[in-house]
């Protein structure tokens, strides 16, 4: 079965004052109907540029902008902007922003921040887009009456769900969200998750999840995509990757994160994250690796080891 | 807003009366004028000196205590502000209306309607050209209209009359297309539409050096308010989900900032009312600063508080009014609670 999205060799450069801004750098994935990938690294690590690149939502100082990304057999790059609104964006893939506090217009109502995009981009009436909204924040787990509610009078989870219902209300194929529980309390992280993982089993939708909480995407995730200084290092399907990382660079993120079960005590990464300006020649971990070779001076391979699942080291280049 | 009324209205009345000194002023003159009057009136001449001065001091008390300055200031500049708050802004001193009224009310209304056409007029026209430039160019912010805009701003550092003044050596003296300034040709045409064309063609100069002084300073404060604005995150993401920019520019940049705009228009409409001291000086316009000019030169007090009376009223009014006018546009604020 040919996957739902296949992302291949996707680049995402932005012009500085200072210079070129690698922020996605030849990065390759794919999702299945249905699974959700997480996208883990640290900030700065190009994670939002990604979500940016692939819902063509661009700064104006785009200096490169290349690779396929092909949903549903149609390879939405070649598309023009015109046609890649009307034929893709909330249609099959939508966004939750990473502001989400703040993502909705603070003198709009509910209602119409829902019906929009329905009657934007899918030219349905007024009345049948409210009646959709009705349902959609039912399945988000809000009661009608938020309907005419105004932003500001909800709280941040509240907000959280609307955001969630706007991303859903034309049944787009993938949603990408952005640090959705960033903003949020740990209870009402949890709430969310487990109204994505809801979604999921109802709706057949799928996921990319963009965070930095290692923990929270171990919750939702069915593959996990390791990004450093824009590149994805690793990717594997999530009981491999949280279990036995691969990437030393994956290794050391992971090591980092505390465990409840076992009696060992976190890691740091040595160092910072490169500047995405003049990244590191050859592999851009380099520098922090403790496995670092001579020949990490080239740039390492792609290593594949199943379908949809690779790691970019040349400790694995032999085997 | 009362009490800011009130306080405000007697500190016209004070300064204006320059503490009470003005009323030395006017007694000095009053004596002069009355001494003068007996001596030029052939009626008394021939009277010994002694006769007329008592005649003299007599109609001098007489007239002190017609005007109310035997009262200390004090006591009278409370009674001035309880007059001027009831909006019985009484008769001036020396100063009247062309229709020979010397009642406050009749010699401000004259003037009002030629301030309100000219600055009324100017204001509203400069604040819609900076509204739609400062959207304009925060759409096309960095273009090159927006870069000659900005680099024009500068041009506000020198007031309006002063562009009026050069406005008039071109258009008048050099080309002499258009009128030194007045408000209407001299003699005034009979037809009603020659009489407005007429009046229109005065006010283009005016309303040109304004417009030079102050668009492109507000073109600038707009766009980069505008800009601000359109950096939310709410605004961002309707970007995302591809919401048409004229949308996002009307119902996501514009509605959140309308209260300010609001205010910002009403404020300046009604201070046009007062019109501008020099502006129409130089264009030599018949307006309500002329008046105040005028006022102000020959220590006419009444006149001076009475405008200021007016204004303070009609600001306290237009701010009561945008209040309400907020809780209308904007569900954040609430009437109550």
């Amino acid at each position: 079965m040919p996957a739902l999205m296949e992302v291949k060799n996707l680049h995402l450069y932005f012009r500085t004052m200072r210079g070129i801004v690698r922020a996605v750098d030849d990065v390759t994935f794919a999702v299945d109907q249905g699974e959700s990938l997480a996208v883990i690294g640290e900030s700065g690590c190009g994670k939002s540029s990604l979500a940016r690149a692939i819902l063509r939502f661009l700064p104006r100082n785009v200096a490169v902008y290349k690779g396929s990304v092909v949903i549903d057999g149609v390879d939405v790059m070649n598309l023009s902007d015109s046609e890649f609104d009307e034929r893709v964006r909330w249609i099959k893939v939508s966004y939750v922003s990473q502001a989400a506090m703040n993502s909705l217009n603070p003198v709009v109502r509910v209602v119409d921040h829902l019906i929009e995009p329905l009657v934007l981009h899918k030219g349905v009436s007024k009345g049948e887009a409210i009646e959709a909204a009705r349902n959609m924040v039912g399945l988000v787990g809000l009661s009608e009456e938020f309907l005419w509610r105004y932003p500001f009078e909800l709280s941040g989870g509240m907000r959280q769900r609307v955001v969630i219902a706007l991303a859903l209300i034309t049944r787009p194929n993938i949603v990408i969200l952005d640090e959705p529980t960033s903003a949020l309390d740990v209870m009402t992280q949890a709430n969310i998750l487990g109204l994505l993982k809801d979604l999921r089993s109802k709706t057949g939708i799928s996921f990319i999840f963009i965070t930095h909480d290692i923990g929270i995407s171990s919750e939702i995730a069915d593959h996990v995509a390791v990004m450093y200084a824009g590149e994805v290092v690793e990717l594997n399907r999530s009981e491999t990757v949280y279990v036995e990382p691969l990437h030393p660079y994956a290794k050391a993120l992971l090591s980092s994160v505390p465990r409840l079960h076992e009696n060992k005590a976190p890691t740091f990464v040595p160092g910072a994250p490169p500047s995405l300006i003049n990244p590191p020649p050859g592999c851009r971990f380099r520098p922090r690796c403790p496995f670092a070779m001579p020949v990490c001076g080239e740039r390492p391979p792609l290593i594949k080891l199943n379908r949809n699942s690779y790691v970019r080291c040349w400790l694995y280049a032999g085997k | 807003m009362a009490l800011a009324i009130i306080v405000a209205v007697y500190l016209t009345i004070v300064i204006a009366n320059a503490g009470g000194y003005v009323d030395e002023i006017v007694i000095s003159e009053l004596r002069f004028n009355v001494y003068e009057s007996l001596r030029t009136n052939p009626a008394y001449k021939g009277y010994p000196p002694e006769e007329i001065k008592k005649l003299a001091e007599r109609i001098i008390e007489q007239e002190i205590k017609r005007m109310g300055l035997d009262q200390h200031f004090i006591i009278r500049s409370f009674n001035y502000l309880y007059n001027a708050l009831t909006l019985n802004l009484g008769r001036a001193m020396k100063m009247f209306s062309s229709s020979g009224s010397n009642r406050v009310w009749d010699i401000i209304g004259e003037r009002l309607p030629t301030t309100v056409l000219l600055f009324t007029t100017a204001n509203v026209l400069i604040f819609a050209c900076e509204l739609l430039l400062g959207l304009l160019l925060s759409r096309r912010y960095g273009s090159k209209l927006d870069k000659t805009i900005i680099s024009l701003a500068p041009l506000s550092s020198m007031p309006g009359w002063f562009y009026g003044i050069f406005m008039i050596i071109i258009f008048a003296s050099w080309f002499g297309v258009l009128p030194y300034g007045g408000l209407v040709d001299a003699p005034p045409p009979e037809e009603p539409l020659l009489y407005a064309l007429s009046v229109l063609k005065h006010m283009v100069l005016p309303l040109l050096s304004w417009s030079v002084a102050y668009i492109p300073i507000g073109a600038y404060r707009m766009r980069t308010f505008f800009l601000m604005f359109s950096m939310e995150d709410y605004v961002e993401y309707a970007r995302a989900r591809g919401v048409p920019p004229r949308i996002i520019e009307r119902k996501y940049v514009l509605r959140p900032v309308l209260p300010p705009i609001i205010t910002d228009f009403v404020l300046v409409l009604i201070s046009s009312w007062m019109g501008a001291i020099v502006t129409e000086r130089v264009f030599n316009w018949p307006g309500v600063g002329t008046l105040m000019a005028e006022a102000i030169g020959i220590n006419d007090a009444p006149v001076i508080i009475g405008t200021a009376t007016i204004f303070a009223y009609l600001l306290g009014v237009s701010v009561i009014v945008l209040d309400v006018v907020y809780a209308l546009v904007d569900p954040r604020i609430k009437v109550g609670e």
